[in-house]
């Protein structure tokens, strides 16, 4: 076991697989050059040359036709935008060819693209670099969303993504890439990313979250356990999963559940989540007066450090909604002293 | 272009007209359901793309595709089962007239949305490149199409990957009912075409055999590893954009265009090519009489399986 952080995984699961099948291709702006799309290219253009690790035109939506055109030759592609906002330009490709191309000629192609859509948050990312529109992909029928708020979970999206035959979207919070893990790098199970998963087992709260809210969920539900209050975490990676008996069993033990959206709640996933709990309520003894969601507010982000202040939930954000569905005092955790708009002392910009 | 080429061109020219006007004429009795963007008047590029037969090219096309299709070597049968929504039609009917596919000869599907199916092309001879085939794609769109991002995205990117790709541009003046000038800032497609260092050659008035040099020649070019190629050939649809009706009532365009192209039916000159090198008024004739009769039967097959499949009664 070693400790790996989610960049690195990210960059291990490209080199594995760029070997593995010589018909696999990296393409994306900035893959080859000096910053290496913060870190997670490094090495590739080295071990694999320029004909495979494309250094590409600015032209997010051409690339991603261009993708596909190498996918239904059978070649494995993974394109990265450092910005979901930038791929915005890509919609054209992803909606009306990616996503419907095996239904329009009524055919399951093998199409073996994997598109990294990288979300941005603080330093001013504002309206522009920090939008996360993962729910909506998730509602198109004929792509798979993954969002992997691990090491481990990020590892097994990219060799899901490049292996599996299905068009495969990975939202990769900037925020989470210098996350940590153990690892058995050689032995990750991929398949892993398609159960629903329970981080912090409790029988007071169940909480839902996915994405980069796992972890503050996660630091929260340790915060928790000190006053003897008992999470249980529950967190899904593949956003197209339909089955959610994981929450309905939680929620049957603990009534009670607070659902953390990582953007906007409006037309998100998380309320069709809520919808699939309301069919099966009657199983669970939900304390529907209990139900609480925290997300971000529906409004776009200001570039301003002074703006920003609020606009994310935290851990202590989490801790302090618990208190309340609780009626209980719990002492308000005061965070280390830090910028709100960094993940770390890591992160020095520029986004 | 040998006198059998242009034979072969003329009978595929002829099946294209027929089938197209056979889908034009039976549209109104509502067995097809999709909408049709037919290429009567355009099967000169399809025609030649014939001549050059070779199932290990791609083919990338666009919501006006039947003829594409077709001169690609796709199905008769499984297009006009398409069409009628058919589950053996060539996208088992997911698809209709604007989404085709036929990879067993290469043509390796058309999509609805404008410029849409270009960076696929690209995509398509980037794979050829990357495992060093010998073969090329064809990029078939229309002049709208030069409008588009899109466009420009893909062929800079054909060119900076040296890929072998055939831009073939259809030229018909008319996107929908707006002519060229209040859309287009350049009327000329060369100077952007040479802009991105491709290739060029235009064809202006069906003048075929030249079509048939420029296209050899384009072949070769990117066949050569010198980048993208990409041919204009300005070209007149008969039809409205959508549908099965002439609507020249509407007076877009002006007269003397559509009697230009009249003098330039395609159809017209490679018949008279083929009287010129000796073929008989009365071999050709028969020819288009078989084309049509093989058009007709192989339509109504599939007229007949839609109207089972629904349970309708023949009138």
């Amino acid at each position: 076991m070693e400790n790996y952080n989610y960049t690195k995984s990210i960059n291990l699961a490209l080199h594995e697989n760029m070997k593995l099948n010589s018909r696999s291709v990296c393409i994306g702006l900035g893959i080859n050059d000096p910053k290496r799309i913060f870190g997670t290219s490094i090495g590739l253009v080295e071990a694999f040359g320029e004909e495979r690790c494309i250094e590409p035109p600015t032209s997010e939506n051409a690339l991603t036709g261009i993708a596909l055109g190498l996918a239904l030759q059978s070649y494995s592609v993974c394109l990265t935008h450092q910005r979901f906002d930038f791929a915005l330009l890509s919609f054209d490709q992803l909606i009306n060819s990616i996503s419907k191309w095996s239904f329009m000629f009524n055919k399951e192609y093998k199409i073996s693209l994997l598109v990294r859509l990288i979300i941005g948050r603080g330093w001013g990312q504002g309206p522009t670099h920090s939008q996360s529109y993962h729910s909506f992909l998730s509602s198109l029928p004929g792509l798979q969303i993954y969002y992997p708020s691990s090491p481990s979970s990020a590892f097994a999206t990219i060799s899901k993504g490049m292996n599996s035959g299905k068009p495969t979207i990975m939202i990769e919070h900037r925020w989470l890439h210098n996350t940590n893990e153990l690892l058995d790098i050689s032995n990750i199970d991929i398949d892993i990313i398609d159960k629903m998963k329970i981080i912090h087992h409790g029988d007071d709260i169940t909480i839902f979250t996915y994405g980069y809210m796992v972890p503050e969920a996660f630091k929260a539900s340790q915060y928790l356990k000190s006053f003897d209050i008992k999470v249980e975490l529950i967190s899904m990676d593949n956003l197209s999963m339909k089955n959610i008996d994981t929450i309905i069993d939680s929620i049957s033990k603990t009534h009670r559940l607070l659902i953390i959206e990582p953007y906007y709640m409006q037309c998100s996933i998380t309320t069709n989540i809520c919808t699939e709990i309301l069919k099966k309520i009657t199983n669970t003894n939900l304390d529907l007066s209990s139900l609480e969601v925290l997300s971000l507010p529906f409004e776009n982000e200001s570039t301003s450090y002074f703006d920003t202040k609020d606009r994310y939930v935290t851990w202590v954000n989490i801790i302090n909604k618990i208190a309340d569905q609780l009626n209980q005092e719990i002492p308000c955790p005061t965070p280390k002293e830090r910028p709100h708009d960094v993940p770390g002392d890591w992160f020095k910009g520029p986004f | 272009m040998n006198d059998q080429l242009v034979l072969l061109a003329f009978k595929k020219a002829c099946e294209i007209r027929e089938a197209e006007t056979l889908i034009a004429e039976n549209y109104n009795k509502g067995y097809i359901r999709c909408p049709v963007h037919l290429s009567i008047g355009q099967e000169l590029v399809p025609s030649i793309l014939f001549s050059f037969h070779d199932v290990n090219d791609f083919a990338i096309s666009t919501h006006r595709s039947h003829a594409h299709y077709l001169g690609k070597g796709g199905s008769l049968q499984r297009f006009f089962d398409e069409l009628h929504g058919l589950p053996s039609g060539c996208s088992g009917g997911k698809g209709g007239s604007m989404h085709l596919i036929d990879e067993s000869v290469g043509f390796m599907g058309s999509t609805a949305i404008v410029g849409n199916s270009i960076p696929v092309g690209v995509g398509l001879a980037e794979a050829q490149k990357l495992s060093k085939s010998k073969n090329l794609t064809y990029i078939f769109l229309g002049d709208g199409a030069t409008e588009e991002g899109v466009f420009y995205e893909s062929i800079n990117y054909a060119y900076v990957r040296k890929l072998p790709c055939l831009f073939i541009v259809e030229n018909n003046e008319y996107s929908v009912y707006t002519p060229l000038k209040p859309r287009q800032s350049c009327l000329k497609l060369e100077n952007k075409a040479k802009a991105f260092n491709a290739h060029y050659s235009q064809n202006l008035l069906h003048e075929y055999k030249s079509l048939f040099n420029a296209w050899s020649d384009a072949i070769k070019y990117v066949k050569s590893n010198a980048g993208p190629a990409l041919i204009e050939v300005f070209t007149n649809r008969k039809l409205a954009h959508c549908g099965p009706e002439i609507d020249d009532n509407l007076g877009y365009r002006p007269q003397k265009f559509l009697s230009k192209w009249e003098k330039y039916n395609i159809l017209d000159i490679y018949y008279k090519s083929l009287l010129e090198a000796g073929y008989s008024k009365k071999y050709l004739e028969d020819l288009i009489s078989e084309i049509r009769q093989n058009c007709t039967n192989i339509y109504f097959k599939s007229e007949k399986k839609h109207i089972i499949l629904r349970g309708l009664n023949e009138s």
